[in-house]
């Protein structure tokens, strides 16, 4: 059984609905969750975690003792104190790993005397991390983890979640708008743009999916603009993606080169905002 | 640390005792400390129960005010609980804390040295009355919220209140019906038993009614 498998996934909000989701996280890889603000990720998330519940279609996850989730905000009471809540939350777990916790509340300078209130945003989401880690989780899925950490901390999650995925059994599924840690990190690649899932698969592949397409302004005929994503016009020529499947299409005098992942997500992003 | 297996409801409970622990003081001056000095003091339960009352009245208002405020309730999605495993915990520790009150009440009712058996129905009426209250607001808080809940339940009272009210006016009006009542058992023993019995089921009611608002909702 994978450990996420979400079958048509619909899900209707006034002003956005979450559209006929369907992806699977697979044991043994890291997959990356990219789109933009808005775009239905965290939705996609909590709806897989049954916080959401779909208007139609399913999601089958892992038992939740096996699951260690990181959220965009620290879902804690603000006048807990660190210690108690650390010792409260243990008891829901078969495993509790105290040594794994104590590192990463070591790491973002956090104390068991400390309120939850008095945490910093990256203290939060390393306290956070250091609780999904100590029941030792067979899949991590994390929403948005390195947002507010400093450049060490987003380093040391990098170099966490790389040592937890050396086990095949694991499985890592967080979503990030920082597209190097992506290329650094991610096996997978799941795209979604409002609200529906546009590209899912090997990075290469997601990659090679595109084509960055460069050429000057009598290059760009009709039939080039229809099939362009994200397209970029200045005086002297003009700059888009174009799917590897329309790159047939392209006369040979354009030039063509393979975009990095960050021109996908700002070419599909710029698309969903203009229509 | 390992513990083989553990109680998940036994866990929430442990996790709602943190959000108690920090009105402990209040709790325990307001519903514990002051109404035992007066009851001691006066022989009277006429201003200690309300308190107590009052004081055991917030119990849900507290636990389930703070999984909206502080998006509570993600944390519990993403722990092993099931919803339903967690509204159980919430009703059992409601149970433990009723049960904790009605103790007390016969405690302060025993300090006031009663002159007649009959005064030992107020510490079962108030325990029955804090049931009531408490099996209304706790659904009322999940499909409502708190802030609105709680003008909900003082709308609820006033009627109550004035029903009750006419009622009796009008039954102290029926001649026949005071003839019907001539023992002390069936004046005061049998409302006693059979508010007690409501208050019992309404929360098992209520109980079930959460469960299944609790289980539809989004977070
Ligand atoms: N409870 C809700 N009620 C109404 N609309 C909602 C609700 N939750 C989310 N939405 C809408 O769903 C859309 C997707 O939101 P979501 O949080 O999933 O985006 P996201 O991809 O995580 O964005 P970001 O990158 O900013 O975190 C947004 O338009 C948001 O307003
Ligand atoms: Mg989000």
């Amino acid at each position: 059984m994978n450990p996420i498998t979400i079958d048509h996934l619909t899900k209707r909000y006034a002003g956005f609905t979450l559209d006929d989701v369907s992806l699977t996280i697979p044991t043994g890889y890291i997959t990356g969750f990219v789109g933009a603000n808005g775009a239905g990720k965290t939705t996609t998330i909590k709806a897989a975690l049954g916080m959401v519940r779909p208007d139609s279609g399913s999601v089958t996850t892992w038992d939740k003792a096996r699951i260690g989730v990181v959220l965009d905000t620290p879902p804690f009471n603000p006048q807990w104190r660190i210690g108690d809540m650390i010792k409260a939350l243990a008891a829901f777990y078969p495993v509790w790993s105290g040594d794994v916790l104590a590192e990463q509340l070591d790491r973002g300078g956090i104390r068991a005397d400390h309120m939850v209130k008095d945490l910093s945003r990256g203290m939060g989401m390393r306290l956070q991390m250091g609780l999904a880690l100590a029941h030792a989780p067979d899949l991590l899925i994390l929403d948005e983890p390195t947002s507010g950490l400093d450049p060490l901390g987003r380093s040391e999650l990098r170099d966490d979640l790389a040592e937890f995925i050396t086990d095949e059994r694991h499985a890592v599924w967080f979503s990030t708008h920082i597209t190097s840690d992506l290329e650094r990190l991610a096996d997978n690649l799941v795209i979604i743009s409002r609200g529906q899932i546009i590209a899912d698969g090997p990075l290469d592949e997601v990659r090679a999916g595109f084509v960055k397409a460069q050429g000057t302004p009598d290059q760009l005929t009709s039939h080039l603009r229809r099939i362009a994503h994200g397209l970029v016009e200045t005086a002297v020529g003009w700059e888009a993606l174009v799917a590897g499947s329309d790159a047939t299409q392209l006369s040979a005098s354009i030039v063509c080169s393979e975009p990095t992942i960050e021109e996908i997500v700002v070419a599909v992003a710029k698309e969903a905002h203009h229509d | 640390m390992t513990n083989r297996r553990p109680s998940l409801i036994r866990a929430q409970m442990g996790l709602d005792l943190l959000i108690y622990r920090r009105s402990l003081a209040s709790t325990m001056i307001i519903g514990v400390i002051v109404p035992l000095l007066l009851a001691m003091a006066t022989h009277e339960l006429a201003v200690a129960i309300p308190m107590v009352i009052g004081v055991g009245s917030v119990f849900a208002i507290t636990a389930f005010g703070q999984d909206e405020v502080s998006n509570l309730n993600r944390l519990y999605e993403s722990l092993p609980i099931t919803r339903r495993q967690f509204i159980t915990a919430r009703y059992a520790l409601l149970s433990c804390w009723l049960a904790v009150s009605c103790l007390f009440l016969l405690l302060l009712t025993a300090l006031t040295r009663p002159s007649s058996p009959q005064m030992w129905a107020i510490p079962l009426l108030s325990t029955a009355i804090l049931t009531l209250v408490n099996a209304t607001l706790v659904p009322l808080i999940v499909r409502f919220g708190a802030r609105r809940s709680t003008w909900v339940l003082f709308g609820l009272a006033g009627v109550t209140g004035a029903l009750v009210f006419s009622v009796g006016n009008f039954l102290i009006g029926q001649d026949d019906l005071a003839n019907l009542f001539t023992s002390t058992w069936q004046m005061i023993w049998l409302p006693t038993a059979l508010l007690a019995v409501t208050a019992m089921i309404a929360l098992g009611v209520s109980w079930h009614i959460t469960q299944r608002l609790h289980a539809a909702k989004d977070f």
